[in-house]
């Protein structure tokens, strides 16, 4: 019961902040020069990233839906965004943010050996680990809101988008309409993960996303049993 | 709650380790990639550590406020590294040393009796054969939440659906027995089915099917005629495992009883017994004593020359005693009336039909 009460003032408290932040804070998307590709900007080092700013990330804990069992150190991590305008309202996103581990996860295995390795089946590895991760999280309805969408991964009026890239499972794009109703759709999206001196970098390219379209982030830190809605998140930021 | 519920009785007194169930399950359900480390049903020597290591002392289930009380996840280490043999060399090719493992084990399903080193100088042991308890109050269930483990209305079976199920592992935490298993293919939780698909069929699970102890008893709890009523409800010689983790499980054990430790004629078990009752009691509860005590009467009952019809009952003499499968019954409760989708027929050899039509 106790969990219950904690989830219910975790979601009025979110739900006050997200009022609040209707009038919202803005990410600015300066366009970038015309040369520049979604090929180019897909790669987190590349130069044209140096001319868009960088605004930190305000980054929130999932409500206690979970307690006990969730390992917290405290410590949350420091990270930024910078967004870039492309052509055709491709907009490409990249997180940065310090994570001093990079975590895989499970991994599925075939054991190299002596003979033919082919006959082998997969084996599961690390069953315990998780893996960190990154969301973008725009609705599925572009363009301006009056009203952002659910925090919790949208809701049934207002479903979302998710552009999500899991460590060593690669990038992938989901739909959600709601807590836990996640499901994957199939459709390959453009990404890049690069981890260096306790920082990763990630980019997603997200395409149809017009100015004033809300947009949000989420950040897993594998080696905190991050996975599900375990998690750091950002409000809603609106894309200027 | 579910409108029925299938149970499994083992009688630990018949168990003889000899894995032919894990084998059975091993081949019709996890010999697929991803499931190396993965024994829907698993026996073990105890007192050891079992498998995954120490399941019954890391935590799981709920506390006595029935919140649930998740355990750490088992690291890969404790349930081993499932190891291959160089088969292409050594039987394909012709060359090569004896076949041994790729690797060199620390760790496995029963590693006690492996290393044999368990308990060394104390002449008792039993073993525990283990499946997913299917519990009337699952632990997983409840920690689950995509809610992709459902409780079949049917007949009680617990499983996990792998279409709503994205690989959390609270599950894996919150059960106290530790029967569900992680698989890095499929990026899903798996566990035991209790072999429904079989069971749809008038087929009896694969790891009761094939038991040569003949220890298992199938059926419904709920049933008056099937063998688990009888010997868990009627004549309460079958005690469930942990049952102090609040999940009321639905796997029962006749607890083993091994005679007295010098043989004196005439003497109680709970005298001078074998397997210490403190061990006993820490897997079936204070309730073992009262459920050894009945069984010692039984057996003097039948050494006087008087039938006992709990003996005969676990004597298990064919199928048709120890399972009683009812299809049309669980087909009938159904939502929807059997609406939901089947899941594709095992393979292997054609099913048998067992037992009887309510």
């Amino acid at each position: 019961m106790n969990n219950r009460i904690g989830l219910l003032l975790g979601l009025i408290g979110l739900l006050t902040v997200q009022s609040e932040a209707l009038a919202g804070p803005v990410l600015a998307a300066p366009a970038a020069p015309a040369s520049v590709t979604a090929k180019d900007a897909v790669e987190p080092a590349h130069a044209a990233w140096a001319t868009t700013p960088e605004t930190p990330l305000r980054l929130h804990r999932s409500p206690p839906l979970y307690a006990p069992g969730v390992r917290d150190d405290g410590v949350w991590p420091v990270a930024a965004v910078r967004l870039l305008r492309l052509a055709d309202g491709v907009l490409a996103v990249r997180l940065q943010w310090a994570d001093a581990t990079q975590d895989r996860g499970a991994t599925a295995a075939r054991y190299p050996d002596r003979g033919d390795a082919k006959i082998y089946k997969r084996h599961t590895e690390q069953a315990s680990r998780f893996a960190d991760g990154a969301c973008a999280m725009v609705p599925r309805r572009r363009g301006a809101h009056d009203r952002n969408p659910s925090l919790v991964m949208g809701d049934a009026q207002n479903p979302a988008d998710l552009f999500y890239w899991r460590a060593g499972l690669g990038f992938q794009r989901l739909r959600a309409a709601g807590r836990s109703t996640v499901a994957r759709t199939g459709q390959p999206i453009e990404g890049r993960a690069r981890w260096s001196e306790g920082r990763w970098n990630v980019t997603f390219i997200l395409r149809e996303v017009p100015a004033r379209t809300p947009i949000s982030f989420a950040i897993w830190d594998g080696s905190k049993e991050h996975r599900d809605g375990i998690k750091y998140f950002s409000l809603w930021y609106e894309i200027k | 709650m579910s409108k029925h519920q299938y149970a499994m009785v083992m009688d630990l007194n018949k168990c003889i380790g000899c894995q032919t169930c894990t084998m059975a399950c091993k081949k019709q359900w996890t010999d697929d990639d991803g499931m190396a480390s993965m024994y829907w049903n698993n026996v073990e020597t105890q007192p050891g550590d079992g498998y995954p290591r120490r399941w019954h002392a890391i935590g799981g289930g709920f506390d006595a406020q029935r919140h649930l009380r998740p355990s750490p996840l088992p690291p890969s280490e404790d349930y081993g590294e499932a190891f291959e043999y160089d088969y292409a060399q050594r039987l394909f090719l012709g060359k090569g040393k004896p076949v041994m493992p790729h690797a060199d084990p620390r760790f496995g399903p029963n590693w006690d009796e492996d290393v044999g080193a368990v308990n060394r100088g104390n002449p008792y042991y039993f073993y525990l054969p283990r499946i997913c308890n299917h519990c009337t109050h699952p632990a997983c269930l409840e920690a689950c939440p995509r809610k992709a483990i459902y409780k079949r209305e049917e007949d009680g079976i617990v499983v996990i659906d792998q279409e709503r199920c994205r690989g959390y592992r609270h599950c894996i935490k919150a059960c106290p027995y530790k029967k569900i298993y992680f698989n890095a293919v499929t990026g899903t939780s798996q566990k035991c089915i209790f072999c429904y698909p079989r069971l749809e069929r008038g087929a009896v699970n694969a790891c009761a099917a094939q038991c040569p102890g003949r220890l298992r008893f199938v059926g419904l709890l709920d049933d008056p005629e099937s063998p688990v009523h009888a010997l868990v409800l009627r004549h309460k010689v079958a005690l469930p495992l942990s049952p102090d983790m609040g999940t009321h499980p639905n796997v029962y054990y006749v607890p083993p009883f091994s005679p007295p430790k010098d043989g004196r004629p005439g003497a109680s078990v709970l005298d001078d017994p074998r397997l210490p009752l403190e061990q006993l009691k820490y897997f079936f509860g204070a309730g073992v004593v009262e459920v050894i005590e009945r069984l010692e009467g039984e057996l003097k009952r039948a050494q006087a020359g008087q039938k006992s019809e709990v003996l005969q009952l676990l004597i298990g003499r064919n199928a048709g005693v120890r399972f009683r499968l009812v299809p049309a019954t669980v087909r009938v409760a159904a939502p929807g009336d059997g609406a939901r989708p089947t899941a594709p027929g095992p393979g292997g050899p054609p099913l048998t039909i067992l037992g009887q039509e309510a």
